[in-house]
């Protein structure tokens, strides 16, 4: 409980400290809805060249849409800070996170929240929102969406974490393998049936990525069996979490400043 | 005696190579960091090429598209410039004030320094270039001559397009103090109406108008389409008059810009 107060502290004083950034705010969720239209934009695109795309509907497919871009925000409010790893690693900046008298990790991942976030939180939800009306899919599976979103982000922070912990390692300015990342989730709103056998492996076994967005709007859309769609989601974010917090801890192990 | 600093750059050709110099320096000492950036990129590229394989029903139904999309990427990482990164992080921390203070033209010198990124990033897409002749052949060559001449121009002046357009949504950064809102925005919009996910001819409606009026298209689709004979004849010159309008546009409007700006500036950190 003590543990769980420090990380709201740290995470709320730094909430107020993003607040100072007002016009940058307007700007960030205006910036973040723009990326969402333009992957939107891309898919029109490719839907005026293929209107159903392996079976699946438009509307099918902006949901999957709308829940990445969920999981994408939910991970920026509350799990930021992974991506300035590199540049605290350059800086020596860990030297006093890790004398903090907290567990590394969450406490590190919770204190730089982003507020632009919310933009990719409301295109988000509208997107999932349209797309399930037009599908015909009961808005009262809105109440089961935290629950998709919540593992999606797990896994997404997770295999974040696994970037991190290698950049650690390997003591260098690595920025893009979170880009790389990052590239891997924006690919997972797609219908992962679109691509060949390797990657749909790599997707939802490797770096389970597809497996909180396009399973459960696979079974909502009667695709596949909702227990899949209820189980597999927190198994993978349970296990990739633990795999990525011990991966974390041992990258530390060998941790020596690099700072001035 | 009152000496005035000369920014006007006239009679400074040889501070900004020592720039382009030294920054390319900087470039060769971190190459495995190119990379790195230039595999995770690719992997990029091979999704979005995977998914217009599936539209398209295999590479060999559609050369032309496929020849497109790997010029597009090419072209997009090699005009990937670092100028709103370094110049955001000295406008933040400050740092901007001593950039300021040197007897050269601050646009210029970063104009020099986003050279460098193009020019290194150039020569590591040659191996895409390479890897995609092997699949797709001809297609990938200029359609003539005059195309690869005009190419090669309208590459140069996608490079004045984007690196004004970065510099003109970095200002913003003193207004906002903080880097990630300006540059999303650009982002949004160049992934919008570049053309770097699909030809801007392939665009619907509405979509295909509002990118002809931008000039995101000038950064990628005007170099790539001319080059593959996209844009031929008038359409080309037409084009490519159009780029330079841009680029001598935006290269105007941020250097006054950044003129009023200054003359209001508040430097933060210290």
């Amino acid at each position: 409980m003590r543990e769980l107060r420090v990380l709201w502290k740290g995470f709320s004083i730094t909430l107020q400290t993003r607040l100072e950034y007002r016009v940058d705010f307007v700007l960030g969720v205006l910036g973040s809805m723009g990326l969402q239209a333009a992957s939107l934009g891309t898919l029109w695109v490719l839907l005026k060249n293929m209107p159903v795309m392996a079976g699946w509907r438009p509307s099918e497919i902006v949901m999957i849409f709308g829940m990445t871009a969920l999981v994408h925000g939910t991970s920026e409010v509350f799990f930021n800070q992974i991506w300035w790893t590199p540049t605290h690693l350059v800086r020596g900046q860990f030297d006093r996170l890790l004398v903090y008298p907290v567990r590394s990790l969450p406490f590190y991942l919770v204190t730089s929240p982003e507020l632009h976030s919310f933009g990719n939180l409301v295109s988000g939800l509208v997107t999932f929102v349209v797309g399930a009306r037009a599908s015909g899919v009961s808005l009262w599976w809105l109440l089961a969406l935290p629950y998709w979103v919540a593992c999606g982000t797990l896994i997404y922070t997770a295999v974040l974490v696994f970037a991190g912990a290698a950049v650690v390692r390997l003591k260098g300015n690595y920025q893009q393998l979170f880009g790389l990342v990052n590239t891997l989730l924006q690919n997972s709103k797609f219908p992962v049936v679109v691509f060949p056998a390797a990657v749909q492996w790599l997707m939802l076994v490797v770096v389970p990525l597809s497996l909180s967005s396009f399973v459960p709007v696979s079974a909502l859309t009667g695709r596949q069996p909702l227990l899949w769609a209820l189980a597999l989601p927190p198994l993978a974010a349970l296990l990739l979490c633990s795999l990525a917090w011990k991966a974390w801890d041992r990258a530390f192990l060998g941790y020596e400043s690099t700072g001035s | 005696m009152r000496t005035e600093l000369d920014r006007s750059g006239a009679g400074h050709w040889r501070a900004y190579v020592s720039v382009f110099k030294s920054a390319l320096s900087a470039h060769l000492a971190y190459a495995a960091w190119i990379w790195v950036s230039l595999a995770a990129t690719a992997v990029g590229f091979a999704l979005t090429l995977l998914i217009w394989t599936f539209v398209r029903g295999g590479v060999a139904q559609d050369p032309p598209l496929f020849a497109y999309l790997t010029l597009a990427f090419m072209a997009n990482f090699t005009l990937n410039m670092g100028a709103e990164r370094y110049i955001g992080e000295r406008i933040r921390e400050g740092l901007v004030a001593t950039d300021l203070l040197k007897p050269v033209d601050y646009v210029w010198m970063s104009f020099f320094q986003a050279v460098t990124d193009s020019v290194f990033q150039g020569v590591f897409t040659l191996v895409i270039f390479a890897l995609a002749y092997t699949q797709l052949g001809r297609a990938l060559l200029p359609a003539s001559p005059l195309a690869l001449a005009q190419g090669l121009c309208s590459l140069g002046l996608a490079c004045v397009v984007q690196f004004h357009l970065s510099f003109l949504f970095t200002q913003l950064i003193f207004y906002t103090h903080n880097n990630y809102g300006p540059s999303v925005m650009r982002l949004s919009l160049h992934q919008a109406f570049s053309g770097v996910f699909a030809p801007l001819d392939l665009y619907p409606g509405w979509m295909g108008a509002l990118a002809a009026w931008l000039p995101f298209r000038h950064v990628i689709y005007t170099p790539c389409g001319i080059w593959l004979g996209r844009l031929a004849g008038d359409e080309a010159w037409k084009a490519l008059g159009e780029q330079a309008l841009w680029a001598l546009g935006l290269m105007l409007a941020g250097r006054a810009i950044f003129g009023a700006i200054r003359r209001h500036l508040t430097i933060q950190g210290g």
